[in-house]
């Protein structure tokens, strides 16, 4: 499909809801507490002006990233050497079908008694949500390579080493591309739900909101809840393009 | 020179699969010599093993028994003294023409430069160098095929499987990849396996056919092909050829019936 | 008999090896009590539980929710999704939404919706339609688009208008993706549920979670996570059951 008229549609679309809104807020057919969009930039403004914005969004990044960047190596790790070594999967499966279908967000109090309310709970728990999708992915990615691959692999003389690392590897890289782009939309997620449960004093985006609410300041929140948006937004967009960079060979690349 | 070998010998190849209720026999106790520089080819119905038979010979599959030698040497897994090349193309979508021929040839360490060169003449050989930095998805499948050859010939096994290697082309192209096969073969001399389910293509590129009954596979009939070399297209026209091709169709439609152990020089090498 | 239950923790041996370890932990006394209780003191403080009515208020809470937002989000995303893929105009309109909303974090709009539609249910299940929207339009399009042309071709040849083509032809070849998309979506509804009682609510699992979890005592926490994780686990099972029985020609 052609990107540029969908595009060109989203922006007049988001043009549209902000006018509306600022209009309802102009003529206070809104309640105050729902701002306006002008408000909300002009507060962005003061926040970004105030300095400490770069400490919140810094420091929920710090978080995000390391999550995020544990469920990487750990994630796609575990899930070639479990789609490729049966005894590996037969071990780990379990233990992930036992997992998976719980609501992780319930593992924080649990993680919060251990670690306290502390970065390593919070870095944990995007790690614990995010890696389930990674894994599950890579792992069927793996188990749905063809035959044939590895077959001229090993026929080339290939070790396992090097069958893991220049087939099995590459082939499932659309695959675990597909996993980490849902462990990504939940590592933002599970960093705003870690900032804002079990508050402590400190920076981040969830400690922002938090303190806007508590102030009634609800221009803070929105421009809060904005750059959390922004954030995620740009970071899917910065995986799709390394992912198109990456598989350029790909002929279904999204 | 003391003893010489044949490039392939298969001696009483077995193989069972069982399962919880049965033991089912696919490949029972076949033989098989093929002599150093010869086209050997597989023909058989669906399903008889075939190509079982050949993936045991790549050392893909288990054999139950038997023994499997090349040149002498018995062999157990797989490896690059047997180049194998499969029906659909196991070409790494990931890299490009050259890259997939220089596969082989990285893993076994070949100097950057020697490696170059052999990947250029061999991409020549099959008349795809200047598509060396295309993507197997960007070629049509005879183009694939080609290269999946070059890809094998690059690594210099001594011997080559081949399983069905045109079988997912159209007709035309079919006939175009059998002739640049030869016109390849004729230049390695390295001896082949082949395994088709096309009796006209076996004629055509054989030395010799070795008819294959279905379940358990044993071999029903050993045909040598007596055509000069080169050949080409218009063989098929030819009365001997219909004659070949219809004695083995004769021989595939009845052998449900009662399969023939007919045992000829090339069985006993 | 015994040998399906033999095979069976064969099979789930992982875990079996997991609660052995963790067992001994607690038994020499490796960590303090308090953070590494037992796991015969976590199930005996979780059937205390289970059998107070604190369990049953707070799960049917959560359940309300969790079904209502559900519903709702696949009444308004199935047609939606369907829709999308017979018009085109609808689609060009919807694409760039689904687009710039995927990727955003929305459960960060739920102190908004707090101070919008109050404490109570209503911003919790206004989360949930939200969130479930996403996958379910999302496998509805893609699944509706993939509908092979040949079945609307032959629907039209034998006269089906629009009301018919949606009921007896578009709905029951996407079934098998519709579900995909409700598969992902329930278990979705749990988590933002949940979630959302635990950073501000008065009742609801998630409250009993954050209320279990302020005595930080560890086996009350562990004993309420058992029971979330027993009712994730059993929604699961069932969504398995009822794939298995309806979609049986996929």
């Amino acid at each position: 499909m052609d990107n540029k008229p969908l595009r060109m549609i989203a922006v007049i679309e988001l043009l549209a809801v902000f006018l509306i809104w600022e209009l309802l807020a102009g003529f206070q057919w809104f309640p105050t507490y729902l701002s306006s969009p002008i408000a909300i930039i002009k507060s962005m403004g003061e926040l970004w002006a105030d300095g400490d914005l770069l400490n919140h969004i810094g420091f929920s990044l710090f978080r995000s990233l390391m999550g995020f960047l544990l469920v990487v190596i750990v994630g796609v790790t575990l899930g070639i050497l479990a789609g490729y070594y049966r005894r590996v999967g037969t071990f780990l499966d379990p233990i992930v079908n036992t997992l998976n279908p719980i609501p992780k967000i319930a593992l924080l109090p649990i993680l919060m008694v251990w670690f306290g309310i502390t970065d390593t709970t919070r870095i944990l728990i995007i790690f614990l949500t995010a890696f389930f999708p990674c894994f599950v992915a890579t792992r069927d990615g793996v188990k749905s390579i063809k035959q044939v691959y590895l077959w001229s692999g090993q026929n080339m003389g290939a070790s396992t080493f090097q069958l893991l690392r220049k087939i099995v590897f590459p082939v499932t890289l659309p695959k675990i591309f597909d996993g980490l782009r849902v462990s990504l939309g939940l590592t933002f997620v599970m960093m705003f739900s870690s900032e804002i449960i079990g508050a402590a004093n400190g920076f981040g985006l969830g400690f922002l909101i938090l303190n806007a609410d508590l102030g009634g300041r609800t221009d803070y929140m929105f421009a809060g809840v904005a750059f959390i948006g922004l954030l995620g937004f740009i970071f899917d967009k910065l995986l799709l393009t390394i992912r198109s960079k990456v598989l350029w060979w790909d002929v279904n690349k999204v | 020179m003391t003893k010489k070998h044949a490039a392939m010998e298969i001696e009483n190849l077995r193989k069972v699969y069982s399962t919880k209720k049965e033991e089912v026999v696919a490949i029972k106790d076949v033989s098989l010599t093929i002599p150093e520089g010869k086209f050997v080819s597989i023909v058989g119905p669906s399903g008889c093993g075939k190509s079982t038979f050949l993936h045991i010979v790549g050392g893909f599959i288990e054999k139950s028994s038997g023994k499997v030698k090349v040149r002498g040497k018995e062999v157990e897994k797989p490896g690059p003294d047997r180049g194998m090349m499969f029906q659909e193309s196991a070409l790494f979508p990931w890299l490009n023409v050259f890259d997939n021929v220089a596969w082989g040839l990285d893993i076994q360490g070949v100097a950057k430069k020697e490696r170059n060169e052999i990947v250029e003449k061999y991409l020549k050989l099959v008349r795809l160098w200047d598509f060396r930095n295309q993507l197997p998805s960007q070629l049509s499948g005879g183009m694939r095929q080609r290269v999946s050859l070059a890809r094998i010939l690059a690594f210099d096994p001594e011997v080559l499987l081949m399983d069905e290697p045109f079988g997912a082309l159209d007709a035309q192209t079919r006939e175009e990849m059998q002739v640049e096969l030869l016109r390849i073969w004729s230049e390695s001399k390295k001896s082949v396996l082949f395994v088709t389910h096309d009796i006209e293509e076996a004629v055509f590129l054989s030395d010799t056919v070795v008819v294959f009954s279905g379940r358990p596979a044993v071999i029903s009939e050993v045909i040598d092909i007596k055509f000069p070399r080169p050949r080409d297209l218009n063989l098929y026209k030819s009365a001997e050829f219909r004659d070949y091709r219809n004695q083995i169709w004769d021989m595939l439609h009845q052998e449900h019936h009662k399969p023939v152990q007919i045992v000829s020089e090339v069985v006993n090498g | 008999m015994i040998k399906q239950i033999w095979n069976k923790v064969v099979d789930y041996q992982s875990i079996f090896i997991l609660l052995i370890v963790w067992e001994v932990i607690a038994a020499l006394g490796i960590m303090p009590e308090r953070l590494f209780p037992s796991m015969f003191v976590v199930i005996g403080v979780a059937y205390d539980l289970a059998i107070s009515p604190l369990l049953w208020d707070n799960l049917s809470v959560t359940m309300v929710r969790v079904l209502s937002g559900f519903t709702i989000a696949a009444v308004i995303g199935v047609p939606l999704g369907i829709m999308m893929s017979r018009f085109n105009l609808m689609n060009k309109l919807m694409q760039p939404m689904l687009s710039i909303g995927y990727p955003i974090p929305r459960v960060a709009l739920y102190p908004i919706l707090v101070f919008m539609l109050g404490i109570g249910s209503g911003s919790k299940i206004f989360l949930i339609v939200l969130e479930c929207l996403f996958p379910i339009i999302i496998n509805t399009y893609y699944g509706a688009l993939r509908v092979n042309h040949i079945y609307v071709w032959a629907s039209q040849n034998m006269g089906a208008n629009h009301f018919n083509m949606f009921w007896k032809v578009l709905l029951p070849a996407t079934a098998p993706s519709i579900f995909t998309g409700l598969r992902i979506a329930l278990p979705l509804a749990l988590i933002i549920s949940i979630l959302t009682e635990m950073i501000s609510s008065t009742e609801g699992m998630g409250y009993l979670l954050s209320f279990m979890s302020s005595s930080l005592v560890q086996e009350n926490v562990l004993a309420s996570v058992m029971l979330i994780a027993i009712l994730g686990y059993l929604m699961s099972v069932i969504l398995d059951i009822i794939q298995k029985k309806f979609i049986f020609w996929h």
